[in-house]
């Protein structure tokens, strides 16, 4: 085997034989472990069976050693065994630069952590904004005791009724209308999920016993509906715009009251 | 256990935050029991440090695995905000001491008092007496609670002890950590000193400390 000068090794270095006693070291292994008479004396508690178990097999591991200065330092530790049980071990120390990345780490870690959380708060702030702007979509006007207007506003969509149906539905239901106007004036976008929710408000209605009238549909509101299979010419009674619609429904509900 | 902690321990060693959490979440049993979650990260981090002296892993695992460990603890612990009980109006102080950087089981044990309704300042890792009797004397906490993990911090636990102990307030001193649960600390304690060895016992302690709470008014 290649003769190694220990003293002057540029690493904490140590002979030990079979049992880990200490045969020789370097200079620097002194200035860091002092003397110790064998390498488990500068093993600290916890990595002591570590050491043992798995010095013979492993090339390198890292073990916390007790040094002059620290308790408890973690070092990787390299050993290399000859055919006659000798063996050398070689330290390197690990911690402070890790443990400086650590702690930074860790920081930039809990800002993270807090803006994430933060950013789920505003989703939720967020969320609920959409819900008040989509409950606001479609007001409820009561007109007079028997004719009332709901304005639909923004894009007809699944949400639009999911959102407001309940609401709408009951006061309907607990009032005396007859006619309710669906104005679709402010209607932009007519989404396809948004045909089959208004198809089954707009049964619902009639289950609670209001007639529902459409105004204000755009001829490219009626083919974006007829185009979901939506029957806008049999049940519908579709006037021209708002304006007419209530004129119209309020004289002939007054017509048939006087 | 109702997880599998290989499970939980790989992912904590990937970093896999996301996975990690989804794996307490979607348990309803752990979502709904924070000692359970919490003894469930615990053993965890205990698997980390096996598979470390099995040299599977290295210690730059190790903080990979902390920080991933430490996020499922944030997320839970704001997941469950809604749940918590409202504030009794009592304070406690937790802290590691001096080169104690093992803090995860302190902010677990924060957490808990939190969820039981008292104010929490978590002052974390590696905290000098005097930092620790200066906030501790502006504060004036009802409790404050120690952590220690490294064998060789113990003999500074009495001196921790001693002079927090002693303050005006006289704040009642809770002293755990992985020391409390593998020794017998009483040396290094004054008599009115509680040691905790483990979860069971912190929330013995929670749950007592509610019914005085009635008691009295
Ligand atoms: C993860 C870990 C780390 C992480 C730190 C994690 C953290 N921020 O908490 C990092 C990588 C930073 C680390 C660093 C070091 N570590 Co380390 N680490 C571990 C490991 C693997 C797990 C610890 C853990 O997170 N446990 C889970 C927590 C939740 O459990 P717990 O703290 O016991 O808490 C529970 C209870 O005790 C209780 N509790 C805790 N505190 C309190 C307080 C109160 C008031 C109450 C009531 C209850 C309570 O609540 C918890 C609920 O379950 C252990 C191995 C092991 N077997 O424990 C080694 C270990 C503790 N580390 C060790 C060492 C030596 C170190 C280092 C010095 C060297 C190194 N390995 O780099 C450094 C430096 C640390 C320092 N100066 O303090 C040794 C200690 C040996 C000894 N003789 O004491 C161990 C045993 C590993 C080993 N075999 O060598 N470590």
């Amino acid at each position: 085997m290649i003769m190694v000068d220990f003293v002057h090794h540029p690493l904490p270095a140590f002979l030990v034989d079979h049992d880990l006693n200490i045969k020789e070291q370097s200079e620097l292994a002194t200035e860091l472990f002092s003397k110790p008479a064998s390498f488990l004396d500068c093993v600290d508690s916890e990595s002591k069976q570590k050491a043992i178990d798995l010095l013979k097999n492993k090339d390198e591991i890292e073990l916390v050693l007790n040094t002059v200065d620290s308790p408890y330092m973690l070092f990787k530790v390299f050993a290399r065994w000859t055919d006659n049980g000798e063996g050398q071990i070689l330290c390197v120390r690990q911690d402070s630069q890790i443990m400086e990345l650590s702690s930074m780490l860790q920081m930039q870690r809990d800002r993270l952590a807090e803006t994430n959380f933060d950013l789920l708060d505003k989703k939720e702030e967020l969320e609920n904004a959409m819900n008040k702007i989509k409950k606001l979509s479609s007001p409820f006007l009561p007109i007079s005791s028997n004719l009332c207007v709901i304005p639909l506003f923004g894009s007809l969509d699944e949400e639009l009724f999911l959102i407001n149906e309940q609401q709408l539905l009951s006061t309907l239901q607990t009032g005396s209308y007859e006619h309710v106007i669906l104005d679709f004036n402010g209607i932009g976008e007519i989404e396809e999920t948004g045909v089959f929710a208004f198809q089954s408000f707009y049964q619902m209605i009639q289950l609670v016993g209001v007639n529902p009238i459409l105004s204000g549909l755009k001829p490219r509101h009626v083919f974006r509906l007829m185009e979901n299979d939506f029957n806008v010419d049999q049940t519908f009674h579709i006037t021209g715009s708002l304006k007419d619609a209530i004129s119209k429904y309020i004289l002939s509900s007054n017509e048939r009251h006087r | 256990m109702p997880v599998d902690i290989k499970q939980l321990t790989d992912l904590l060693l990937e970093g896999n935050e996301d996975k990690a959490w989804e794996l307490i979440e979607t348990e309803s049993e752990l979502f709904d029991s924070s000692h359970l979650a919490f003894e469930v990260l615990t053993h965890a981090m205990q698997l980390v440090g096996k598979l470390w002296e099995e040299n599977e892993i290295t210690v730059a695992d190790e903080h990979l695995a902390t920080t991933t460990c430490d996020y499922v603890l944030s997320r839970y612990a704001y997941a469950k905000k809604k749940w918590k009980q409202p504030s009794n109006g009592k304070r406690a102080l937790f802290l590691c001491i001096d080169q104690e950087q093992h803090y995860l089981g302190l902010k677990m044990i924060s957490l808990l008092f939190e969820e039981y309704g008292w104010d929490t300042r978590l002052l974390g890792a590696n905290l000098p007496l005097e930092y620790a009797v200066d906030t501790a004397s502006k504060w004036q906490p009802l409790v404050v609670g120690i952590s220690v993990a490294i064998l060789y911090n113990a003999d500074q636990l009495s001196k921790y002890v001693t002079e927090l102990g002693n303050l005006s307030n006289q704040p009642e001193v809770l002293v755990g950590g992985r020391l409390a649960s593998m020794y017998d600390l009483s040396k290094y304690c004054s008599t009115n000193t509680v040691l905790v060895p483990d979860l069971k016992e912190i929330k013995l302690w929670l749950e007592e400390q509610k019914g005085d709470g009635r008691d009295h008014g």
